[in-house]
């Protein structure tokens, strides 16, 4: 049953949404993955270049479906360069030799298979390499090996696996459904070796990829999206519990990663090329839908630019987003503090790339928002444990009434957003609106255990209710503001900043008032102390990082080779 | 196994369980007050204006027993079910009542507001002695919401005759008026100081 599925998702992926599967597929194999071409088809016909296990370089093009011989005419000339150039990657050497494959999901039918054996006899004589194939049945088979004991055997997993496979994709992801399916798996992981380890996260990955996959091929950019930062935040929680040391666990995060980027940089794409944010399923009733869609997608485009500049990218399309967000803003609709996090990145992203007054525009909007829910009776905002989908549905009377919350009276993000304020030393403002802040009852959850900041919902940890006291300090507020107790930040984060917005995207409801003053210290830039730094194993840095995935890949690759020599 | 209908079950003890947890509230003391649901954790912690906290575990949640037996199930069908919900309704509304006394009464000893009546009859000076003990509550147009007072159902006769046939310029209702707008005055003065200081 589970070979089945996995060959009915092999057989309707396609050669840019396998790709990243494909390459965790090769770490699982204990393949180092040097590059792999993020922008269509790659340099000199190389999607992805890699060492195998014993240090020679092969090098691959991926094709979707089967190979007819009209399609082998067509490609013959970017599997020629494949073959006939050498490799042109940052550390290695272009006189290296390699090993080249051509990787279809597909079958090579008919004339095709005669048509391919001469051109590859013809190449090998020529001096080429000779050009290895692997079709459907050999991709399958590792695949299989590759995910290992990470499909959900259990029946209740299963389940919920299956369900996730054959969901309406062009959904919202069901999220809690889906981390709870991973966070189940890695619990079983049984890993005595660096190596079994390193296999394990990345049979994770592929099992994730079954699912995310999904969403991209339905173009939901933003249900993809999700899907790898839950895989990614998995990941990166297993790596806060077990204190993972960078090489085992960083091929397969960055593999994440470039899946991620693929799907916001598409986003973004079909954002530009749109005139509207409206979605033509059930049309009529979109008009329910459009302010929630609105806030989220503002969101990610925030997030995505927060992520590209933590790693060091400059991004040359803010104009264009920006255009796009002042022809939408009279749309947005929050639903509650699950909006917090767009909020709060949109917020930043304002402040960098017009000026801080827009940043503080939307951070005022916010605390508005929050204290005009609450005044003369009203009921209140819902909670950032709330989704849109569960708001929506609550608003109009799609749920049951035993459903009901009570919000009045307390807020969850009101002195986060104040404490950006502060920072930001709004004080005539603050001094405004705290008589009426003061007068609601402040939650924030913290978890146990930091590695449970990962997890979608926690067990063990403290909900803290503070009832305000009437008179604030602002110089103790400005005091308190500018530290972070770094013991109270995942380390996994502290070290892999370019997750964070992500992250908070999606765990909306983590996004509690010390991530909150992380981000803002980060996105927003401002100078906070970083306390108990000396715990972070890693450089306690603040500010973006210099290093893109492809060159850090390359960089790894050739200190490993140096390694190996020595 | 014999035929089940395990997708309609599962509503309908999600609808019971709601029965259940409404009863239970409108049952006890607890249906005047306001909830708050919290999604996770095991603990909340409170903490109060002076700074000083409480914490309140999960660790030992209420909880009510209920049975139907195949008799009742087989004589009243689906009316077995309801009255068991009752009865738990019921159960879990008495459990409700009695910790929430035990949690204000352990409060009200920590900072010392309690007035001992010492065996004395019930009176309007004893309910002004507790209004002295306690801040008051108004509303934004500065009307006094009083306290709600818990207590056995005979002593409530007593206590409302008490009310009821106390005359408005008695000195014990003019000594509750003087409280009243004494406290009101302190309410002022602390929502006066809802404000950001150096």
């Amino acid at each position: 049953m589970q070979e089945k599925l996995v060959e009915h998702w092999l057989t309707n992926v396609n050669e840019l949404t396998y790709q990243v599967p494909f390459c965790e597929v090769l770490v699982a194999m204990g393949y180092d993955v040097i590059h792999v071409s993020t922008h269509g088809r790659g340099e000199h016909g190389k999607d992805i270049v890699a060492r195998n296990p014993k240090g020679r370089l092969q090098t691959f093009q991926l094709k979707g479906g089967d190979i007819t011989l009209s399609e082998w005419r067509s490609i013959r000339g970017e599997v020629e360069e494949l073959v006939q150039l050498p490799v042109r990657v940052p550390g290695i050497s272009e006189s290296e030799p390699h090993t080249p494959f051509l990787v279809t999901n597909g079958e090579i039918r008919g004339d095709a298979i005669e048509s391919i054996v001469r051109y590859r006899t013809r190449w090998s004589k020529d001096g080429s390499p000779r050009l290895r194939i692997i079709s459907r049945r050999t991709l399958l088979r590792h695949f299989l090996n590759a995910q290992g004991s990470f499909m959900p055997t259990e029946l209740v997993e299963f389940r919920r696996f299956v369900e996730l496979f054959v969901a309406d994709f062009t959904d919202r992801l069901p999220r809690e459904k889906f981390a709870g399916l991973l966070e189940e798996l890695v619990r079983s992981m049984h890993t005595n070796t660096p190596r079994r380890t390193q296999r394990a996260l990345a049979g994770l990955s592929i099992v994730a990829g079954y699912i995310a996959e999904q969403y991209e091929r339905a173009s939901n950019h933003i249900g993809a999206a999700e899907a790898w930062t839950i895989c990614a935040c998995v990941l990166l929680g297993e790596v806060e519990r077990q204190s993972l040391a960078a090489e085992l666990y960083k091929p397969v995060l960055d593999l994440v990663g470039l899946a991620l980027d693929r799907n916001l940089r598409a986003l973004k794409q079909e954002m530009f090329a749109k005139p509207h944010f409206g979605e033509p399923k059930f049309g009529l009733a979109d008009s329910f839908v459009y302010g929630a869609r609105t806030s989220i997608t503002f969101g990610w485009l925030a997030a995505d630019a927060h992520r590209q500049w933590q790693l060091g990218n400059h991004l040359a399309d803010n104009a264009k987003v920006i255009r796009v967000m002042k022809r939408e803003a009279g749309g947005i609709m929050f639903a509650g503090e699950i909006d917090w996090p767009s909020m709060l990145l949109l917020a930043t992203y304002l402040e960098r790339v017009m000026d801080s007054r827009e940043g503080e525009a939307v951070l005022e909007r916010w605390v508005r928002l929050i204290l005009g829910a609450n005044q003369g009776g009203q009921e209140g905002l819902p909670s950032p444990y709330w989704t849109h989908e569960r708001v929506i549905e609550w608003t109009h009377g799609m749920l049951p009434p035993r459903d009901a919350e009570n919000f009045a009276g307390h807020t969850y993000t009101l002195l986060s957003a104040l404490d950006m304020l502060v920072r930001r030393m709004r004080r005539q403002y603050v001094a405004h609106c705290w008589p009426e802040a003061s007068r609601l009852q402040q939650c924030d959850f913290k978890p146990d255990e930091l590695s449970a900041y990962f997890q979608w919902s926690v067990d063990k940890g403290e909900v803290t209710t503070t009832i305000s006291p009437r008179e604030a300090s602002w110089s103790k507020w400005r005091e308190g503001t500018a530290r972070i107790d770094a013991n109270q930040i995942p380390k996994a984060l502290l070290r892999h900043p370019e997750w964070l917005a992500p992250y908070l995207m999606t765990y909306p409801h983590r996004a509690n008032r010390t991530m909150s003053a992380l981000a803002d210290a980060l996105f927003g830039r401002r100078a906070v102390e970083l306390l108990n730094v000396k715990s972070v194993n890693s450089s306690p840095t603040m500010h973006s990082t210099s290093v893109t995935p492809a060159t850090d890949l390359a960089k790894r690759g050739a200190a490993k080779r140096r390694r190996s020599k020595e | 196994m014999l035929p089940d209908f395990p997708g309609i079950k599962r509503v309908l003890m999600e609808q019971m369980a709601h029965a259940i947890q409404t009863r239970a509230a409108s049952g006890s003391l607890l249906n005047s007050v306001k909830t708050h649901r919290l999604h996770e954790g095991d603990r909340n912690v409170v903490v109060r204006e002076d700074g000083s906290r409480q914490v309140i575990s999960f660790n030992s949640p209420l909880s009510a027993e209920v049975s139907v037996s195949m008799s009742e199930m087989r004589k009243d069908g689906p009316d077995a079910s309801i009255r068991a919900v009752r009865r738990a309704g019921d159960a879990l509304a008495e459990a409700m009542s009695k910790r929430m006394m035990e949690t204000i009464s352990e409060a009200a000893e920590s900072v010392g507001n309690v007035v001992a009546a010492d065996g004395k009859p019930f009176s309007l000076d004893l309910y002004a002695d507790g209004l002295e003990t306690m801040d008051l509550s108004f509303d934004a147009s500065g009307n006094w919401t009083p306290p709600t007072l818990l207590m056995h159902p005979d002593l409530a006769a007593r206590a409302h005759a008490a009310f009821e046939s106390e005359p408005s310029d008695s000195p014990a209702s003019q000594r509750i008026k003087a409280i009243i707008s004494r406290k009101l005055e302190e309410h002022r003065a602390r929502e006066a100081r809802r404000t950001l200081v150096d």
